[in-house]
């Protein structure tokens, strides 16, 4: 059988860089806590060698109740490896040797790799590799990931069966050691069992009647420390890694740099900072991406769809042919203009470190729509495109936020709602007019998130955030990141927009369109004031939010909408175009992140929202008109 | 179930010494006579004190609840002076509020934590040159972390509601950990530096971790 190892340690310390370079796969690389969520798995060869390579979730230490945590916990539960590579932060080898001292408890054979040799020099840190080797009583290897240094040495230094089963032991406090024994003893758990059921940690191979018997121990050891056992011996760890890392380092003069975090993290001038970058990365996507997305469509339309069209087949393959055409359309005018720029910039402010510093300013405001600071980049991509919004709610750490995240995002208007609005509203109605809109949105996005924040189950927490590290990013590792993004939407979102356009497409071609119109044409006229037409135009919005517009020029049989439509009516049509159901796409990346049933609910809601409002405008507007 | 008042009154009478007093010998003044009356009667007939005149002597009972009351006033001042650096005066009058709604097991506990300080004063047994910050704190009041000014040396000395916060543990910041606050915002949030890492923390995190300032070295 392969041999199989497994890379572990905190978050941002180069370890999916190292499985990059050995393995040549592409997994993810950011400078940003909680990057890696799924475990990658990846095989090294050399020559004739080789073994298989896991990458897992960045971790401060295994005895969290994160997603990554209880992840790496049961992975490593599960033995399906035969070693482990622990990577850690040269520069910051304290606070890394924690969870490294936690690690060697497993007692599987482990290989230390200290990285990021290059920053720990920069600050004047000289670490003495033979003598922490010796300490640990594993083999330390010293690397410069970004420039593949020493990393051949990881791969031999396997290959060779030079790995150990570490040596080292954490002195517990006395009361901690004998509560181990005795949950050794008397339930036949592993040393790192024990301590976790102590630590009152959830895992799977303790059971419900081992965690109560070990509640008398656990509050026996509280009431003599008054601190909790999990306190305990995180101390005592840190105690321990404290002396092995000072005994090791030794400190010289660092040498000078900037120090920016004076300007990024103050109040002033951190937030006009942060304005400018959000507004400026909006405006720029905003603008390229348009034309990027328009230049798409009309290079499909005259080299795809026209010569398709021209060729005049049967109906039924024209029709089918046709709307699968449009889904291509659809989802690579989304992907390449909106995703791939959104995720080249957001790429860079995480690279550099400028993602952590964000999420600290923008807290507050957050907070009060249930959110953490990391929720800003999700907020502020959603202007753009609801796709890498949604994709990027990922960053945040807990179940709760990513849902209430989600609904926000979907609600608030996309670059396309954009075009509908401007163009229905703006250039029909008035520019006021269309400003309405924004205003009822965001007033209702305010209210929900407010809501939702009350109503969702859950504590909300506050924000505890490493900052990451400022460095200058490389533009290599920004676009690959960039491509990964594109390649996962068109993955995700693709098999969806072919099968609902194609379901459209036939839909239309056996006329199912005109006798749904005329079933809705009742119904839609007394509720919100539009024709059957429209509210068709509106179903095939969920495709693209811009065709909504697109076919509701097409369904009127003329561009201006005026001769057809009265401006009330336009304005419920984009009132209700803006608010609801979310495009077919967003409604995968949904599915995708947040799980079938949650995607459902917010679609119902926001078809429910989208209808309410707009009947609701139905009735109100006549009321402003006669004043 | 006694008032806020009868406490006053039977804690009063156990400060003065005596088996026996005179109602006007009370420093009750800031009490409305009628009121005074009116809870007194319900201690005599509670049990808790012997009515005989002018006379007030306190039964078995009222002696017990009384000591009670004396021992979290105790307490509650030897706290707030101590730990939390406040007058004598001030300490007083506060733990005079206080006594009245504080549980008897967090009086416990607080106790057993006063007399582990004592303790840990008086016997150094020269722990580890890295675990001790004593000479550096020389005793000052334990604070939140979110009333500390921006650039100073602080000594973490406990984290309140410490399950929510449990992460604050597995990045150092622990009971006893030296960490420099880097920056903070109107709003109290805080980047702190421990381990030579930065943390960003939200206001509620950092309102939750208490500490001592120290004298920069």
């Amino acid at each position: 059988m392969i041999f199989r190892a497994a890379l572990i340690g905190n978050p941002s310390v180069g370890k999916s860089l190292i499985f990059n370079k050995l393995t040549g796969l592409g997994a993810e690389v950011s400078n940003y806590p909680g990057t890696t969520v799924g475990v990658m798995q990846g095989v090294v060869r050399c020559g004739d060698a080789e073994f298989s390579l896991a990458d897992l979730p960045g971790i401060y230490s295994l005895s969290g109740d994160s997603v990554e945590e209880k992840m790496v916990r049961e992975y490593l539960l599960a033995e399906n490896f035969d070693l482990l590579i622990a990577v850690l932060d040269a520069k910051h080898l304290e606070r890394n040797l924690y969870l490294l001292l936690q690690v060697t408890e497993i007692q599987k054979p482990l290989l230390a790799v200290l990285n990021m040799m290059d920053e720990a020099e920069a600050a004047g840190k000289i670490i003495d590799i033979a003598a922490l080797a010796k300490q640990l009583g594993v083999s330390v290897i010293p690397s410069v990931a970004t420039d593949g240094k020493n990393l051949v040495d990881i791969a031999r230094a396997i290959f060779d069966g030079k790995v150990s089963i570490p040596t080292i032991t954490i002195p517990y406090d006395p009361h901690v050691e004998a509560a181990v024994r005795c949950l050794r003893k008397f339930h036949g758990l592993s040393d790192p069992e024990a301590l976790w059921a102590l630590e009152r940690v959830t895992v799977s191979t303790i059971t419900q009647e081992i965690h109560e018997n070990t509640l008398a121990v656990v509050s026996e050891i509280e009431r003599r420390h008054m601190m909790s056992p999990k306190q305990i011996v995180a101390a005592n760890r840190h105690d321990l890694a404290k002396q092995i890392a000072s005994s090791v380092t030794k400190m010289t003069p660092p040498k000078r740099h900037q120090d920016f975090d004076a300007l990024l993290t103050r109040e002033f001038p951190g937030l006009p900072i942060l304005a400018i970058i959000m507004v400026s990365i909006l405006l720029i996507v905003f603008t390229l991406g348009g034309m990027l997305e328009a230049e798409i469509v009309s290079l499909m339309t005259t080299y795809v769809a026209d010569p398709f069209h021209a060729l005049t087949l049967e109906p039924l393959t024209n029709a089918v042919g046709g709307a699968i055409i449009l889904a291509l359309m659809a989802g690579l005018g989304i992907a390449f203009p909106y995703v791939f720029l959104f995720y080249f910039f957001i790429s860079i402010l995480e690279d550099t470190g400028y993602l952590t510093r964000a999420a600290f300013l923008a807290d507050r405001g957050m907070q009060k729509l249930g959110l953490h600071g990391q929720g800003l980049i999700p907020m502020v991509l959603s202007f753009g495109c609801s796709v890498p919004a949604i994709m990027s709610i990922r960053l945040l750490p807990i179940g709760r936020e990513r849902v209430i995240a989600s609904v926000l995002v979907t609600m608030l208007p996309c670059s396309a709602r954009t075009v509908v609005i401007s163009g229905i509203v703006a250039s029909f109605v008035g520019l006021g007019t269309a400003f309405s809109i924004y205003v009822i949105v965001f007033v209702l996005v305010f209210i929900v998130g407010c809501l939702l924040s009350r109503v969702i189950p859950g504590e909300q927490c506050g924000m505890i955030l490493e900052m990451a590290e400022l460095r200058l990013p490389i533009a290599s590792r920004i676009i690959h990141k960039s491509c990964m993004r594109v390649r996962e939407f068109i993955s995700i979102a693709m098999p969806l927009l072919l099968v609902s356009s194609a379901a459209l497409g036939l839909f239309e071609h056996y006329g199912f369109a005109a006798v749904f119109e005329g079933f809705i044409d009742p119904i839609s006229t007394t509720v919100l004031g539009l024709p059957g037409f429209a509210f068709t135009a509106l179903v095939f919005g969920i495709l693209r939010k811009e065709m909504a517009f697109e076919t509701l020029v097409v369904m009127a049989g003329t561009a201006d909408l005026t001769a057809v439509l009265s401006g009330g009516q336009l304005y419920i049509f984009a009132l209700v175009c803006a608010l609801f159901i979310p495009c077919i796409s967003t409604i995968a990346v949904l599915v995708r992140e947040i799980g079938i049933k949650n995607a459902a609910m917010i679609t119902v809601f926001t078809l429910c929202l989208g209808i309410s409002f707009g009947a609701l405008a139905h009735l109100l507007i006549p009321l402003f008109l006669t004043h | 179930m006694t008032s806020i008042l009868a406490e006053d009154i039977l804690e009063e009478i156990l400060n003065t010494g005596k088996e026996e007093v005179q109602l006007h010998a009370l420093s009750l003044s800031h009490h409305a006579e009628a009121e005074i009356e009116k809870t007194l009667g319900s201690l005599v007939e509670h049990g808790f004190v012997h009515l005989n005149n002018e006379a007030i002597r306190l039964t078995k009972k009222g002696t017990e609840k009384a000591t009670q009351v004396a021992r979290k006033h105790a307490v509650l001042a030897n706290f707030l002076t101590e730990v939390l650096g406040r007058q004598p005066e001030a300490a007083s009058e506060e733990a005079c509020i206080l006594e009245h709604n504080i549980s008897t097991e967090t009086i416990d506990r607080l106790d057993n934590f006063l007399d582990r300080k004592n303790l840990d004063a008086t016997t150094q047994e020269t722990p580890p040159e890295y675990a001790n910050h004593n000479n550096l704190t020389c005793k000052n009041p334990i604070v939140p972390l979110s009333e500390c000014p921006e650039g100073s040396l602080l000594h973490v000395s406990m984290i309140c509601r410490f399950a929510k916060h449990s992460r604050l543990v597995d990045l150092g910041v622990v009971p006893g950990e030296l960490i420099t606050l880097r920056r903070k915002l109107a709003n109290n949030a805080v980047v702190i530096t421990v381990k030579s890492c930065d943390i960003a923390l939200s206001p509620e995190v950092s309102e939750n971790i208490m500490v001592e300032r120290c004298e920069t070295l």
